[in-house]
């Protein structure tokens, strides 16, 4: 069943993205293909996949690795949900719909798996919940980021074609400080969380798992990112290239948990 | 009212005139509702309205009993004071069915120097408020205004002629918005005093640039010129000095050398904290060093791209314009025959009106020679002398109807006339 709910998830949140492509090929509009229509049945979907997760596995659907991808995509669906109601923000619902149907394929190829007991606490659902949050809010200024480095791109190579398709160069900046300071303090509190539990639960030896040093290296990179960006100025360029470079790191952290381990800080 | 005259268009356009032309007839807004009262008041034109934009300076009007097009065409010249013929050859005259077909045209934005831009659609709306606030507009140019508007919408609905048209002084806002989002609270320098240079500023200001800053190698003129922007004037040695401060330059001067290089904005970017810096060097040739567009948050356009971004879809744009033209073909037969199918209906209540005076008048005089008749026959004798005016006025205003029905107002102008020398010759 769930399986069944992943598809069409996967489906209705591809279909846009190819619809897109192909509208912008064609110079139409994206028609019955637009995610206007089929984002929100994406989001139902992954939702109705979740719960049904959560009902097989007998704990939070974030507890297991399958189910935290999908909360994660979810979440970046919503967040694109929210974001497209600003102007011109059509091209980062393409990388950000990509990123979701990433998810949601690689959630597919994992195998079901069942709760620890240990993470039927709601403080670790809770736990989780923030350290997803903060790769939300990561992903979105990774792909406000991209859109950034590709505006510049054209603005200084003079290929005006099509620039007024994107956001302006200050809106893209302005939104994305704001996303990666919202994923900081999100992961900041979901890793102080994760080592409380840790300490208190006598799991310290779940602090040593690739998991948290990929959590840790990318919580050091923003941190240094948004420093920089406050004491020394850093705009423009140099702030989408931390989006860009950070987010790359959190892909491979995930990767890491994915392909290492058999829950998220199982080694 | 000549028979052939009932709408004229005068005037010149960047189709006929160049810049300098076109100035010595352009007429100052203050100016409008004075002319558009001597018109009237000379007998020229019974309503008006006169169009005046920096691509054209034209007259529409319902003629008055003095007005032909040459007698117009000529006002026009010495409105401007020009007497010079080869300025006067330069004048276009179109009337009736050719006049609304222009003024259809000019509203579509088909005659505009860049083609459908939307400008054209406020300047005509704007002079037509002037021409109503004069009572220079009556029922026919209230009309044809309306019916312009229409056709304008239905062109801008139906086709693409207005997707991505836009003026260099457009193109140049487009740039910076799209590096620095809104322009509320933004500063600008402009260099030099070049007209292209004026024309981006205002464009800016009118999107919200706050703080103005000018200068020129004369102190005077930058003085000048920043009190026309509400803004503050600088020597052209001090411009360093602002790079730091401003998010936009503009240059536009016919200095011929570079007067901004990479090290002189290569030096003020550390004062700027990563804030973007648009450069736009409008002269030729270039005030602003090429280079500065490597420097990290420096975006620097030329001319050449403002001119690439305001001709952006020129062809789909043209293409366009063919399906446009068709629909202004269209509309200007079928709104000329309503208006004239107003006039011919007007005409005709003015004949059966006439026709019903002369029959109240015999009937008056025909009651003298037959005395007192009771309330039966003077019903009889009304209802008589009604059916023999209708029978005799059906003909002839049937034809007529027919004729405007047909869009051959001419023919059924022709009748109403003969009708009239007939009734005068009777008198």
């Amino acid at each position: 069943m769930s399986t069944l709910f992943t598809s069409l998830a996967l489906f209705s949140i591809l279909l846009p993205v190819f619809g897109r492509v192909r509208s912008r090929r064609l110079g139409k509009p994206s028609g019955w293909t637009s995610h206007r229509i089929w984002a929100p049945m994406g989001v139902s979907c992954v939702l109705a996949s979740l719960v049904h997760l959560g009902w097989t596995s007998g704990g939070w659907p974030v507890a297991t690795v399958a189910g935290g991808l999908q909360t994660v995509a979810l979440l970046i669906a919503l967040a694109w949900l929210g974001l497209r109601r600003r102007d011109r923000m059509e091209a980062a619902g393409s990388i950000l719909l990509s990123l979701v149907a990433v998810l949601i394929a690689v959630s597919m190829l994992e195998p079901p798996s069942y709760a620890d007991p240990g993470v039927e606490s709601l403080y670790v659902a809770l736990h989780l919940a923030l350290i997803f949050l903060g790769m939300v809010g990561y992903a979105v200024s990774f792909a406000l980021s991209a859109l950034f480095l590709l505006q510049r791109h054209r603005l200084k190579k003079k290929l005006l074609d099509g620039i007024q398709d994107l956001p302006s160069l200050e809106t893209l900046d302005q939104l994305n400080i704001r996303t990666q300071a919202f994923g900081f303090v999100a992961l900041t509190a979901g890793i102080a969380m994760g080592v409380v539990l840790a300490f208190e639960g006598d799991l310290a030896e779940t602090l040593t798992g690739p998991t948290v040093w990929g959590t840790a290296a990318v919580w050091i990179w923003y941190a240094v990112g948004l420093q920089t960006r406050l004491i020394g100025g850093w705009r423009g360029r140099s702030a989408a290239v931390f989006g860009v470079v950070g987010f790359g790191a959190l892909g491979i952290t995930i990767g890491l948990t994915v392909a290492l381990s058999g829950g998220w800080h199982a080694a | 009212m000549p028979p052939d005259q009932r709408l004229i268009a005068v005037g010149i356009s960047h189709h006929t005139a160049s810049v300098e032309q076109r100035e010595t007839l352009s007429i100052s807004p203050d100016a409008v509702p004075v002319l558009l009262k001597r018109l009237r008041e000379d007998g020229i034109s019974n309503e008006a309205l006169l169009l005046s934009t920096c691509n054209r300076t034209e007259l529409y009007t319902v003629p008055g009993a003095l007005g032909t097009v040459d007698k117009l065409a000529r006002w026009l010249m010495e409105t401007g004071g020009v007497t010079e013929r080869s300025i006067s050859e330069l004048v276009y005259r179109k009337w009736d069915e050719a006049a609304l077909h222009h003024i259809f045209r000019v509203a579509s934005s088909l005659d505009s120097l860049v083609l459908g831009e939307p400008q054209i659609v406020g300047q005509l709306k704007t002079a037509f408020r002037v021409a109503q606030d004069c009572n220079s507009a009556g029922p026919v140019l209230h009309r044809v205004m309306d019916q312009a508007m229409n056709v304008s919408k239905r062109v801008r609905t139906e086709t693409e002629i207005s997707r991505e048209a836009t003026s260099v002084g457009r193109a140049g806002v487009e740039l910076a918005r799209q590096v620095l989002g809104h322009l509320k609270g933004r500063s600008a320098l402009l260099v030099g005093a070049g007209d292209h240079g004026k024309v981006v500023l205002r464009s800016l200001q009118d999107f919200g640039l706050t703080e103005i800053v000018v200068a020129n190698r004369t102190f005077g003129n930058a003085a000048a010129l920043a009190s026309d922007f509400n803004g503050s004037a600088i020597p052209l040695q001090e411009v360093d000095r602002f790079l730091g401060r401003v998010d936009v330059v503009i240059a536009s001067t016919n200095a011929g050398k570079v007067l901004l290089n990479r090290e002189d904005v290569a030096s003020s970017l550390s004062a700027r904290r990563g804030r973007s810096l648009v450069m736009i060097d409008l002269s030729v040739p270039r005030n602003i060093d090429p280079s500065v567009n490597d420097l990290s948050g420096v975006y620097r356009f030329d001319i050449d791209d403002l001119a690439k971004l305001a001709g952006r879809g020129k062809q789909a744009r043209q293409n366009a314009a063919a399906i446009a033209e068709e629909i202004v073909e269209e509309e200007t037969s079928r709104h000329w025959r309503r208006l004239m199918g107003e006039q011919v209906n007007q005409q005709i209540g003015g004949i059966v009106q006439a026709a019903e005076s002369v029959r109240l008048s015999e009937l008056s005089r025909a009651r003298t020679v037959l005395g007192e008749l009771t309330e039966p026959q003077q019903d009889a004798v009304d209802a008589m002398t009604k059916a023999i005016v209708k029978k005799i006025l059906h003909q002839p205003l049937s034809m007529a109807r027919g004729y405007a029905e047909d869009g051959d107002v001419q023919k059924a102008i022709e009748l109403f006339n003969a009708f009239n020398k007939g009734d005068a010759s009777d008198d």
